[in-house]
């Protein structure tokens, strides 16, 4: 599975939808949420190689697609994008 | 334009059959992502920055007024409600679904469209002149052969999984709009002795991460065996492409490395094997197809209009609008008109779906019910009466079409960057939109005269970056956007590959780049006649250097904030 993270910052699992493409966040529970606000962060290698195995079981199940870890930073607990790439996807929408 | 026949009926519709199982057998399960993503890719379906986008095929950028409202149609009912018109004349739609994609290549099928070989390692839409058969300037029409080439190209069994993508370009002009020699086969009709016309082909142009202009591989080819001497070129290719490394695959590279005169060896030892008269397009053939591209039947008409001289000496706007945006019809009392869809502060080649039916009333009312994409990103109706075309121009004002700038620096090609794209690393379309808005102003715009400005968002180029006479790459540096300019590019009969200017600048400080060049320009030419390019090409880099980067010794730009963005949480 791809992974945009360096080992020292927190990670996001993120993925779209097989069925929509829409993009979205694994949550706690196993939940595939819209918001990144919602996402489960990965703190250590231990939670990204949990996030990663669960994202490949939704892969094998087809309820999701492309899935990857992002570097997040976090502002009050929450995950932020660390990329313009990312702020944008997370938007779900063009900047212009 | 071409209508299709039962076989073509019958294609397009298994096709999207086919593709509904497809689609069936992934949603169940049967199909694994590996599995399904060159069929979706083979069908025009990609999944991009946002989701999934469909890009639509609209062959040699024809397009009528029926499949116009059936786009608009997709985009409100499958879409956010928008289009983007690409360079290579197609249509893509940024919000579809994977469920919904069926529906739509069943609802485009009805008007005679599809998404064929948008995508993958295949021979691409074949892309033409968008004044194709309407131009004064023409030796022929070359959409009789681009139809031909579709055709021939479509599903061929031997090219469907190429080394990497090809993209073949075909004119039939004296001046080249379809930018030829940027396309891994370039073809010119041409005359012969004797006056029998042929073709000129050319090979291994291309823009991304290397780019070329095209070669000659053959002065004169005769029209009858375009379709066996492609063949052989293909054949070439097809063996010798570079399939270990996804950055050398191109026809360009192969060319390179042969050298043209090794390659054309080669191609002419292959074409002299084959079974010509098996491969070539029969005479019954061209004779089916040649009727589709006859002219409309256009009335009559003076070559002068006194209503429209006289709407012109009273309104500046209108005058404007004629000079820029019409262009000579070979019938007298008719006009080639573009609509831009580059109203500043707009997306380039963006329409929302009320557009798209504007326009196809338009195109209906005063143009035959054609109109063309062009690879510049906007619209053009072929065949406008003069004594039309005030009217024409009110309606397009009411409907926001009437920016009067074709061919002026705000006539500006942007990819769509990483506002949209999975491979983008900057953003090209807020960077267009600052520059447009920058000048804005029509009297500077016209002062400055014809002016290319083309903005790419990462080197892949599809926003013809390379060819521009002033061109903008978007880079990451250090995780912010950056943006590269380069000088002196050129897509026409004289194609050239623009050069780096010097370091790179940040995204806020790009419209003020811009506007130390044009000043370099403006104060610097010879004359109001000498273009942008004829001057670059006469001082070269040395006076916008100077201007640019003056004489800081690092050279570098001299703020790095990132582009103010309206993003939420």
């Amino acid at each position: 599975m791809p992974s945009n993270t360096s080992s020292s910052t927190p990670s996001v699992l993120t993925a779209n939808l097989l069925r929509t493409g829409e993009v979205v966040y694994l949550a706690p529970g196993g939940r595939w949420v819209p918001r990144l606000d919602d996402a489960r962060l990965a703190l250590d290698e231990d939670e990204r190689t949990a996030v990663q195995e669960t994202a490949a079981r939704y892969v094998a199940a087809g309820e999701i697609v492309a899935p990857y870890l992002m570097d997040v930073r976090l502002e009050g607990g929450f995950p932020k994008p660390a990329s313009m790439r990312e702020v944008i996807r997370a938007s779900r929408r063009p900047t212009v | 334009m071409y209508r299709y026949d039962d076989f073509d009926h019958e294609f397009v519709r298994s096709r999207a059959a086919q593709f509904r199982d497809q689609v069936s057998r992934r949603l169940s399960g049967d199909l694994t992502e590996d599995q399904f993503r060159p069929l979706r890719l083979q069908n025009g379906l990609y999944l991009q920055l946002h989701g999934y986008m469909l890009r639509v095929a609209i062959p040699y950028g024809v397009v009528s007024s029926s499949q116009l409202r059936a786009l608009a149609d997709i985009a409100r009912r499958y879409d956010r409600g928008y289009g983007h018109f690409t360079t290579r004349q197609n249509i893509q739609f940024n919000w579809v679904t994977l469920t919904d994609t069926p529906d739509i290549l069943d609802r485009l099928a009805e008007v005679e469209m599809h998404a064929v070989q948008t995508s993958g390692n295949c021979i691409r839409n074949v892309t033409s002149d968008p004044l194709a058969g309407v131009a004064a300037d023409e030796i022929e029409d070359p959409r009789i052969w681009a139809e031909a080439l579709r055709q021939w190209s479509s599903v061929h069994p031997e090219f469907l999984f190429l080394p990497r993508k090809f993209k073949i370009a075909i004119t039939g002009a004296a001046e080249d709009r379809a930018a030829i020699l940027f396309h891994d086969i370039g073809l010119r009709i041409v005359k012969g002795k004797g006056g029998a016309t042929g073709f000129a082909v050319y090979v291994g142009g291309g823009q991304g991460r290397t780019p070329y202009v095209a070669q000659l591989l053959r002065g004169f080819l005769e029209r009858r065996h375009l379709l066996s001497y492609l063949e052989a070129v293909m054949r070439v290719y097809n063996l010798h492409g570079r399939r270990d490394n996804l950055y050398k695959a191109r026809i360009k590279i192969l060319v390179n490395a042969l050298g043209i005169d090794e390659f054309a060896r080669q191609v002419e030892a292959e074409w002299q094997s084959i079974d010509r008269e098996a491969l070539d397009l029969p005479d019954a053939e061209v004779e089916r197809i040649t009727p589709h591209f006859a002219l409309p039947p256009l009335l009559r008409r003076p070559a002068t209009d006194g209503a429209i001289a006289r709407r012109r000496a009273r309104d500046a706007d209108f005058d404007r609008f004629v000079r820029n945006n019409t262009a000579p019809h070979r019938i007298p009392g008719y006009r080639i008109v573009t609509v831009a869809l580059k109203t500043p502060g707009q997306v380039p080649g963006d329409a929302t779906a009320d557009q798209m039916d504007a326009l196809a009333d338009i195109a209906e009312r005063y143009s035959h019910a054609e109109a063309r994409v062009t690879y510049v990103q906007n619209i053009v109706l072929p065949h406008v009466a003069l004594a039309d075309l005030a009217d024409l121009y009110d309606r397009l004002v009411a409907d926001g079409l009437a920016s009067a700038n074709a061919g002026l620096i705000t006539d500006i090609i942007a990819c769509p960057g990483l506002d949209y794209c999975n491979l983008a690393n900057a953003r090209a379309i807020p960077v267009a939109q600052a520059i447009a808005r920058r000048f804005d102003d029509p009297d500077r715009a016209a002062e400055i005269g014809a002016l290319r400005l083309n903005i790419s968002g990462c080197i892949n180029a599809c926003g013809h970056h390379h060819s521009g006479n002033i061109g903008i790459l978007g880079v990451d540096k250090k995780g912010t956007e950056h943006y590269q300019i380069t000088l002196g590019g050129s897509p026409g009969d004289d194609a050239e590959v623009g050069t780096i200017v010097g370091p790179s600048f940040a995204a806020e400080d790009v419209p003020d780049a811009i506007e130390a060049i044009i000043a370099t320009y403006l104060e610097q030419r010879d004359s109001a006649g000498e273009s942008f390019l004829e001057f670059y090409r006469r001082v070269g880099t040395g006076p916008f250097k100077a201007r640019l980067y003056g004489s800081r010794s690092d050279n570098a730009p001299t703020r790095s904030r990132v582009l103010e963005t309206t993003i939420g949480g």
